[in-house]
């Protein structure tokens, strides 16, 4: 496991083609006889302008290695460290701070604002940001030109497709530029085809400016589009395979590519 | 973000709706109930506005306006004697019974007023009060005249087995008690008041334009051993025997205390039930780097909005129904003072503060890893 992670790769240095890292990293959730690892002592890197996915059965602890790494919940034991930042050492208005500047999310049920447009929903990142709401709207609609959106920008999320929706909340995560996506599921609550249009967003457009992104997933079908996948099983990282077939950066992978979901 | 707040708050039309609506009642109710609590106590007040005299000089027992504790004769003469005083006549005011011609008895309040100026008297609307010269004449008041079987201009009513005839119909608003109001020539009404061994109960008095009134009824406190109030002390007084000494205020109190729970627990509710409703997408907000201090001001802000359009729709329905049923010949007690404004305003916001802390409290301790949570 230890091979895992290069502790010469020099996580967070300048020139470091490592942006981020966890070393040993613990989650427990419980306590006592009800207490439940689910990472036990991970060691796990994301490079530079990669894809990485990371894929294995329910309950394995993707969704928590995910939300550790992006700041969103605490670590029990071990260090994490992002873009030259020890998260596991800042306070919670630290790691708010944090993800405000560097990560930009995607959920597997988008999670838009029902109540706001879709480019509204687009530019709430940068209302955070404290931007004005008329420069905030103007970028907010580039972005969902991106995303092949610009007709729909007044439209309420009621109104869009499952595909639709994923690619502004997509936009949404684009918007401020962030150096790291996560995206929990994105492509689930999505028929084949549609899925696979959102990964090829994320490799056409999202994978640009080094920007890296961790994708944690089930469907077998969106594993070409992976420049790494990492395999989970119970609180573990079992292997990180190289994806001989990924696609170069703004390219998507051939139509019909057949893959086999890794074997643990 | 405080426009995304608007947005999430105003986009939810149902709960919108129900905020806004719960708390229109309940400031509706707020004001309805103390406008007709402040209507009942300034009504107490009456006998001593209608006069309009600006000191009032009366028994150092007195407690409101309605007891009668009879002064001297000599007390006119020595207020009138104090330094500042500028002029003083004598007045009665007491309840006497009217025999009406159908056999019954009115219980009615008497004014008794000085011979020579009739200080006192009141805007006529039929009638003139200078007769009030003549040999048993009295104005009655237009509020209540139903219960003297609305005696017109030359009829004649009995007061302690005396005729007194109507020479004029006056505009006088009701009062407390809604007991007609009479008005006699002071010589008269001792003989329209039962017989006591003092009868004048009051000596209503005016500074001299130099010196300043409180002045002077501190002079006639100190000559005269009397008590003297400005017409502002004398109602408040009045008003203040009344609050302490009738269970309208803990009668009032109390149904205002359950407008107020009853406002709290379906607002706070509601509240609570759209903070858990939106829980993912604060959840979002949070995991996207909205800060827990920018969340409680969204949440503050969203609290505030349906306080000022409840309270302000509470408000105009509460106008409202004081113009429809308020109004100062109304049988209905109806005052909305604008303290009553501000204590209503201050309740609504306190009621939605109150809510939106709940809510506070949730958002605030939500982790940001729920939005990755199915």
């Amino acid at each position: 496991m230890a091979e895992l992670l290069n502790p010469a790769s020099g996580c967070g240095d300048p020139g470091s083609n490592v942006v981020a890292c966890l070393r040993g990293v613990t989650k427990r959730f419980g306590v006592g006889t009800t207490e439940v690892r689910a990472l036990d002592h991970v060691n796990f890197e994301v490079r530079k302008g990669e894809l990485l996915l990371l894929v294995g059965p329910s309950g394995c602890g993707k969704t928590t290695l995910l939300s550790v790494l992006a700041g969103i919940l605490d670590a029990s034991d071990g260090e994490i460290e992002a873009f030259g930042v020890r998260v596991d050492k800042l306070d919670q208005a630290g790691k708010t701070a944090f993800r405000r500047e560097n990560i930009g999310f995607i959920f597997q049920q988008y999670n838009l604002l029902p109540t706001l447009t879709a480019a509204e929903n687009v530019a709430v990142p940068l209302l955070i940001h404290q931007q004005p709401y008329h420069e905030a709207i103007e970028r907010a609609r580039i972005y969902l030109e991106k995303v092949g959106l610009s007709d729909r920008a007044g439209f309420l999320p009621s109104t869009l497709s499952g595909g639709q929706q994923q690619r502004v909340a997509i936009a949404r995560a684009l918007v401020t530029e962030p150096r790291l996506i996560v995206c929990d599921e994105p492509t689930a609550a999505l028929d084949g085809e549609t899925g696979q249009m959102i990964l090829r967003i994320f490799r056409t457009t999202a994978l640009t400016n080094d920007r890296s992104i961790v994708v944690v997933t089930h469907d077998n079908r969106i594993f070409p589009f992976g420049d790494r996948i990492a395999e989970m099983l119970d609180g573990h990282i079992l292997s990180i395979h190289e994806n001989e077939y990924a696609p170069a950066h703004g390219q998507s992978p051939a139509p019909h590519h057949d893959h086999e979901a890794p074997k643990p | 973000m405080l426009r995304v707040a608007i947005k999430m708050l105003m986009g939810d039309k149902s709960k919108y709706l129900t905020l806004v609506s719960s708390l229109m009642v309940v400031s509706f109710l707020f004001l309805q109930q103390g406008s007709i609590f402040c209507g009942l106590m300034l009504r107490t007040a009456r006998p001593v506005e209608v006069v309009g005299a600006p000191i009032w000089v009366a028994d150092p027992q007195l407690r409101s306006v309605d007891e009668n504790k009879p002064l001297l004769d000599t007390d006119l003469q020595r207020v009138r004697s104090v330094p500042g005083v500028k002029w003083a006549v004598p007045m009665i005011l007491q309840l006497v019974a009217v025999h009406l011609p159908d056999g019954n008895f009115q219980t009615v309040r008497l004014y008794g007023l000085d011979n020579d100026t009739f200080f006192g008297r009141p805007r006529m609307l039929s009638g003139d009060s200078s007769l009030l010269t003549q040999d048993e004449a009295i104005v009655i008041g237009n509020a209540e005249k139903e219960k003297l079987n609305n005696p017109r201009l030359g009829d004649i009513l009995e007061m302690n087995d005396t005729e007194a005839r109507v020479v004029g119909i006056a505009d006088v608003p009701r009062d407390f008690f809604s007991y007609p109001f009479v008005y006699a020539a002071y010589n008269r009404a001792l003989q329209y008041a039962p017989q006591q061994r003092k009868q004048m109960n009051y000596v209503l008095a005016a500074p001299v334009e130099s010196l300043p009134i409180d002045q002077v009824t501190r002079n006639i406190r100190q000559v005269t051993g009397l008590a003297a109030y400005t017409e502002q002390q004398f109602r408040w007084l009045t008003i203040g025997y009344y609050f302490r000494n009738t269970g309208i205020p803990i009668s009032i109190g109390i149904s205002l205390a359950m407008v107020f729970m009853v406002g709290m627990s379906i607002v706070g509710q509601t509240f609570y039930q759209f903070a858990l409703q939106n829980e993912r997408y604060f959840g979002a907000l949070k995991a996207m780097g909205t800060s827990s201090l920018t969340l409680t001001r969204m949440i503050l802000l969203q609290a505030m909005i349906v306080g000022l359009v409840g309270f302000g729709s509470g408000a105009g329905l509460g106008g409202i129904f004081g113009l429809i049923a308020g109004g100062q010949d109304s049988k209905i007690a109806f005052a909305t003072p604008w303290p009553l404004l501000v204590i209503s305003f201050l309740l609504i916001m306190t009621i939605c503060l109150l809510s939106a802390f709940i809510s506070i409290q949730k958002v605030v301790r939500l982790e940001p890893a729920v939005v990755f949570r199915g």
